[in-house]
């Protein structure tokens, strides 16, 4: 094993990490999900992104630069990825990699983070038919194995996917409350996720990821795209053809809207996904949006 | 002349190029494949496009455009096919026509001056009685030339009796005319002129009706190298009638009884040319002579007739072309 999963998830935090520090992240996502207490441990410096309330102003004044107070956690925070595994994940994003990449990078890099800050990572995978759930623990091989898990479950050959199953699974079966990082399919959400979103939210903060699906029509015409549902192959000609791109951008757009309708209706903070290479900007910016909401 | 359907010359081009245009045909199909398997990739929930009215729109257009491109392959490669495999017409002929050669044979010794322009007359009207028959000229004085060869050419025939008659009248301009009739010892030689025309039938292995009319006075002014028995005897051999058409006839003549001796001899028939049934009677034999001899055998004759397949080929091809153009409109 060359590389695992998660120093590839790394790996992009550093490259990030150029533009963007790395720490700021850490911060973001901590701030976020502060598991706050009383017990005053320590100061350290600021870094952007660190809540402003936990400046300590004082000790900030007698020193040249801005200072945060730490304090010990008592209280951990759980989070559970919920992970599509049915063969549409396993299909194409709209940068050419399978679906699955981008689920894995985007929550292997919330894991981590969470892990980092000492929570706990657990993971609910699945498919249309069955859902197979992993324990929460705090380890990077924990985080590793679930990554994996991911990766070798997400097949062309697994059943179709249907993310209800998983969350159907989590309303039955999860007493305590969690942070919810749900890796979902490109499809419309019909009225019975909806329902059980919200019922969710109700118990858990949802963070709400959709991996999109390549677009059709802007396959090249040298390669045939077929549907990984039905193994139909969408005749080259007619998903180029200029109508029917402009009407199926119109309908990509429509449902968009939708959803995004939908899902602000529940309050749950949500992102779109195409490449690998943008999680990190759009995990920080689902962050920083929720720290917003939350205030 | 019945037409008898559409053969093929080469029949075998046809099942050659049927398993050929079958194989290239699945080769070109493995291979599409076989590189669509390469380079496809996978998409999930194309039901959002699939289920577009647009995308139905173009989909049906397209299947559409499939079908005939693939029909106007077909008929293309099928009537290039045909094509290549030569579609024939199949005449059955029955032999009636052009199975009778008839040799016009003309004494133009001195003693015939004057009925000459007359006989090629009589020969016009002759030939306007013959339909179909191979006609052939030699004219005669101390030597036989060929004026013109066996032929079922009637523009040129006629053409060429113009011409004889001209110059028989003494039109100067024409003298060449009777170039190669005077190489001979004397005039007039009567039994080397019978024996010339006797011989100048060409396939003289094939059966046909041979004829003769053979327009003298026997009026012999020399020592031929054949006398007229000799040459009645060789007409004989060869099955050839020989008509005689003698213009000088008046009352019992020896040199007539001679001609009408040698004539009969052949199964020919005499006249006088003042008998106005001659031209008659000669027309008469010479068909009754081929009622026995046509029934021989009917042949087909073979002409190649492509319109069918290049109109065909022509219409595939203006449905490749209008097909596969590309989603340009």
């Amino acid at each position: 094993m060359t590389t695992t999963l998660l120093t590839r998830v790394k790996s992009k935090l550093f490259v990030h990490a150029r533009r963007k520090s790395r720490s700021l992240l850490e911060g973001e996502y901590a701030s976020v999900f502060h598991g706050r207490s009383l017990d005053y441990d320590d100061l350290r410096d600021y870094v952007p992104g660190d809540e402003v309330r936990d400046i300590d102003w004082r000790a900030t004044a007698r020193h040249q630069a801005p200072l945060v107070k730490r304090y010990v956690a008592t209280r951990k925070q759980n989070l559970m990825l919920v992970i599509d595994t049915g063969r549409g994940m396993a299909a194409t994003t709209r940068s050419g990699e399978p679906k699955k990449a981008v689920a894995i990078a985007a929550a292997g890099l919330v894991g981590y983070l969470a892990q980092r800050h000492g929570d706990l990572v657990g993971l609910v995978r699945g498919t249309a038919s069955s859902t197979v759930a992993h324990d929460l623990r705090g380890t990077e091989a924990h985080l590793e194995l679930l990554l994996r898990a991911i990766d070798t479950s997400t097949v062309l050959g697994a059943e179709q996917s249907n993310l209800a199953t998983q969350l159907r699974w989590v309303v039955r079966n999860v007493r305590r409350r969690l942070v919810l990082l749900v890796v979902a399919d490109d499809r419309e959400l019909d009225p019975a996720l909806d329902e059980l979103l919200r019922r969710l939210h109700v118990q858990h903060e949802i963070l709400w990821l959709t991996v999109e699906d390549a677009d059709p029509t802007a396959i090249d015409g040298d390669r045939t795209a077929y549907d990984v549902a039905d193994t139909y192959t969408l005749p080259t000609l007619v998903r180029l053809d200029p109508k029917v791109r402009q009407a199926y951008a119109v309908s990509v757009a429509e449902r968009v809207r939708r959803t995004t309708e939908l899902l602000d209706r529940r309050a749950i903070n949500h992102a779109r996904l195409g490449s690998s290479d943008e999680v990190v900007g759009t995990v920080f910016g689902l962050l920083e949006r929720q720290r917003r909401a939350r205030r | 002349m019945e037409l008898n359907g559409l053969d093929l010359k080469y029949p075998g081009v046809l099942s050659l190029g049927t398993l050929l245009a079958v194989l290239l045909a699945y080769a070109v199909y493995r291979h599409l494949t076989h590189r669509s398997a390469k380079a496809a990739a996978a998409v999930a929930n194309s039901t959002a496009l699939t289920e577009l009215p647009a995308y139905r729109r173009a989909l049906r257009l397209h299947r559409i455009r499939m079908a005939v491109l693939a029909l106007s392959a077909v008929l293309l490669g099928g009537a290039a096919l045909v094509g290549a495999a030569r579609p024939l017409d199949t005449t059955i002929e029955k032999p009636q026509t052009r199975s009778r050669d008839i040799m016009l044979c003309l004494d133009i010794s001195g003693s015939m001056a004057a009925y000459d322009a007359t006989l090629v007359a009589t020969f016009k009207t002759l030939v306007k009685n013959f339909e179909g028959e191979r006609i052939g000229l030699v004219i005669f004085n101390s030597s036989a030339a060929t004026v013109f060869p066996l032929t079922d050419d009637y523009d040129f025939i006629n053409g060429e009796l113009d011409t004889a008659a001209r110059a028989l009248t003494g039109d100067p301009e024409y003298d060449s005319f009777f170039a190669g009739t005077f190489n001979g010892r004397g005039t007039s030689l009567i039994g080397d002129g019978l024996a010339t025309c006797v011989s100048s039938f060409d396939k003289v292995e094939v059966q046909r009706a041979r004829s003769v009319v053979f327009a003298t006075d026997n009026h012999l002014a020399g020592r031929p190298i054949i006398d007229i028995d000799e040459a009645g005897e060789l007409a004989k051999v060869k099955g050839v009638r020989v008509y005689g058409l003698n213009p000088e006839e008046d009352g019992p003549d020896e040199e007539a009884a001679e001609l009408r001796d040698v004539v009969t001899g052949t199964a020919g028939q005499y006249y006088a040319m003042n008998d106005q049934s001659a031209i008659k009677g000669i027309v008469d034999s010479v068909q009754a002579q081929e009622a026995t001899l046509i029934d021989a055998a009917a042949r087909s004759l073979y002409s190649d007739n492509p319109t069918l397949p290049i109109v065909l080929a022509g219409v595939g091809l203006v449905g490749v072309i209008g097909a596969s153009r590309r989603w340009a409109s």
